[in-house]
């Protein structure tokens, strides 16, 4: 018998992804502090970025040099992108120090550093899309740093098209895209034992 | 040059300059916050039955 | 690695651990009114600053001599762009390498710029053609040799200490002097269309109604000269963690600091290709780190610390307390 592709998707999808395992309603007793919560803080400054990003977008580059409204809507912006990386360094620091990469969560940690480093250039295209002294100054000086090592020719810091372009759209649609996977291994393999008392053990990843 | 001239319409932040270190009032504040936010969420206790 | 092996589950952790009651949405939830009303009081509170962009039309009006300076230097070949080498041309000036190893070279001129032709020359041609005045002016100046053009400039900035601006027209010591050629009358009129606002718009031309959104050649215009000067009036500068520094009392890309650490500190401070060595730096360190679960030492960091006592004390200690021994 042929190998039916849409049925195989099915099955693979039935057996990896269970609601149980997506939306569990039950955790381990063992997720007794309030560390957990920087995940969910910097997913939540997240959907403020998306909010307050798609008002901004649909009113234009200019809109918010001009409108008290639109500054405000810009504002919340900017404090949203201050929590989403506060938040997220702290998720980092958190999950470190439970080595919560253990257990074939490595996937978990890599996928969350590559989520950091798409937050960065996401961070970066904003400042150069504010059309302000920042975007000027940020433009002229980071450029260098492009150029040296080969690519300020095709990711030109000083395009604001295409700088507002990646903002705007690629990194957002990105970083998504890495958040679901990183939320679905997370869900996946479920919350991280604890650490034996003394540190031993043979989990050494 | 009379570089003097030019007025951005807002003074510069304030900043601590020690050595080599120059830094923002304003992002010192930010990083230090971290600290003391994490350092809570370590020591606070959860609420709840469990204890 | 072994959990996996159980099954689709993943972790052995829903088979060996009690559990709890526990409600994700309600938390999801809670934690987005809770961030959006820190963001709101946040916003409402310090709002965010917003320095306009510098504009030749600005410098023309607070430090004019800034602008001629900067005219001069592109004239004379030697503002920073002249000679900056890929991706914007050939020369050496900013080319970076660390012995073999030379991105910046390989990657070649992808956004050809010259400083002089398309940041002074060309926004001048275009104001000759409604002031036959400038036409007369420019014919003069391609009329020069190159070296001829060269001694001109040099002539000019020689006696620039001795030099003002009135009234958007340089005063030379030797008004008129045949020395000089026509780059007076170029200062003057480059003046002009600066002070008309229109001196970017002529650098970067227009596509028709289309707006223009790649404004590179414009940028590249005061990048060395005004814009420095007015960093140094924000404490932007790059020795001064400028790069993510922002405008005001306001905190910047403070997740930056691992990399605009680097360019304080030697060798980065002091090297030629700070920037490429700066960058390899943190890509490999990035790296390390992201590749921590395969790092025996880096691993096991969190062990020694042992804050994970702390977060799962509660943990710790019931599993004392019914006198179990797995943990």
């Amino acid at each position: 018998m042929k190998t039916n592709w849409t049925r195989a998707l099915r099955t693979s999808i039935e057996r990896n992804i269970t609601m149980d395992n997506l939306l569990p309603d039950r955790l381990p007793k063992y997720v007794h502090s309030y560390v957990y919560l920087f995940g969910v803080l910097t997913l939540a400054s997240f959907v403020w970025l998306i909010v307050t990003g798609t008002v901004l977008a649909f009113f234009g580059p200019e809109w918010w040099h001009v409108s008290p409204v639109g500054h405000f809507f810009n504002s919340m912006h900017f404090w949203s992108v201050q929590a989403f990386f506060f938040f997220m360094v702290l998720h980092l620091w958190a999950q470190f120090l439970m080595a919560a990469w253990r257990g074939g969560r490595h996937f978990t940690w890599i996928s969350g550093w590559l989520l950091f480093l798409i937050s960065i250039v996401g961070g970066l295209t904003g400042y150069l899309s504010q059309t302000n002294f920042d975007a000027q100054w940020v433009g002229v000086q980071g450029k260098d740093a492009m150029n040296s090592v080969g690519v300020g020719g095709f990711f030109n810091l000083l395009n604001f098209g295409q700088m507002y372009g990646l903002h705007i759209f690629i990194i957002p649609f990105a970083l998504m895209a890495l958040i679901s996977g990183h939320l679905f291994l997370v869900r996946k393999h479920g919350v991280v034992e604890p650490l034996p008392w003394d540190g031993k053990g043979d989990d050494a990843r | 040059m009379g570089q003097g001239g030019l007025r951005p319409p807002l003074q510069a932040g304030s900043s601590w300059q020690f050595a080599w270190l120059n830094l923002s009032v304003a992002d010192m504040v930010v990083v230090g916050l971290m600290l003391v936010v994490f350092a809570l969420a370590l020591i606070m206790r959860w609420p709840g039955e469990h204890s | 690695m072994s959990a996996t092996k159980g099954g689709p589950k993943g972790s052995g952790a829903k088979k060996t651990y009690e559990e709890m009651p526990y409600d994700l949405v309600k938390e999801g939830t809670l934690a987005v009114l809770a961030v959006g009303a820190l963001v709101l009081v946040l916003s409402g509170v310090l709002s965010t600053p917003d320095v306009p962009a510098l504009t030749a039309q600005q410098v023309v009006q607070q430090d004019p001599m800034l602008l001629v300076t900067t005219e001069l230097n592109h004239l004379g070949l030697q503002d920073a762009i002249a000679n900056y080498g890929p991706p914007y041309n050939h020369g050496t000036g900013a080319v970076q390498s660390l012995g073999p190893f030379a991105p910046q070279q390989w990657a070649g001129v992808q956004v050809p710029v010259n400083a002089r032709k398309d940041d002074v020359l060309i926004p001048l041609h275009r104001m000759a053609v409604m002031d036959p005045a400038v036409k007369r002016t420019l014919a003069a100046w391609d009329h020069g040799s190159s070296a001829q053009q060269l001694a001109w400039v040099a002539n000019v900035q020689k006696v620039l200490p001795q030099s003002s601006v009135r009234h958007d027209r340089l005063v030379l010591p030797n008004p008129g002097a045949v020395q000089y050629g026509p780059v007076p009358q170029m200062v003057n009129d480059y003046l002009r269309i600066a002070r008309s606002g229109l001196l970017e718009a002529a650098i970067d031309g227009a596509v028709g109604p289309v707006p223009v959104l790649n404004r590179t050649k414009a940028l590249l215009l005061l990048e060395n000269t005004a814009d420095t000067a007015y960093a140094t009036k924000l404490n932007m500068l790059g020795d001064e963690w400028g790069v993510m520094k922002e405008t005001g009392n306001y905190p910047g890309a403070v997740w930056l600091w691992y990399y605009t650490l680097l360019y304080q500190i030697p060798p980065y401070n002091t090297s030629d290709s700070a920037d490429l060595l700066a960058v390899l730096t943190v890509t490999i360190v990035t790296f390390i780190l992201m590749m921590t679960p395969f790092i025996p030492g880096l691993r096991s960091i969190p062990r020694w610390l042992k804050i994970y006592r702390l977060i799962w004390r509660d943990h710790y200690r019931e599993t004392r307390e019914r006198g179990g021994t797995q943990s």
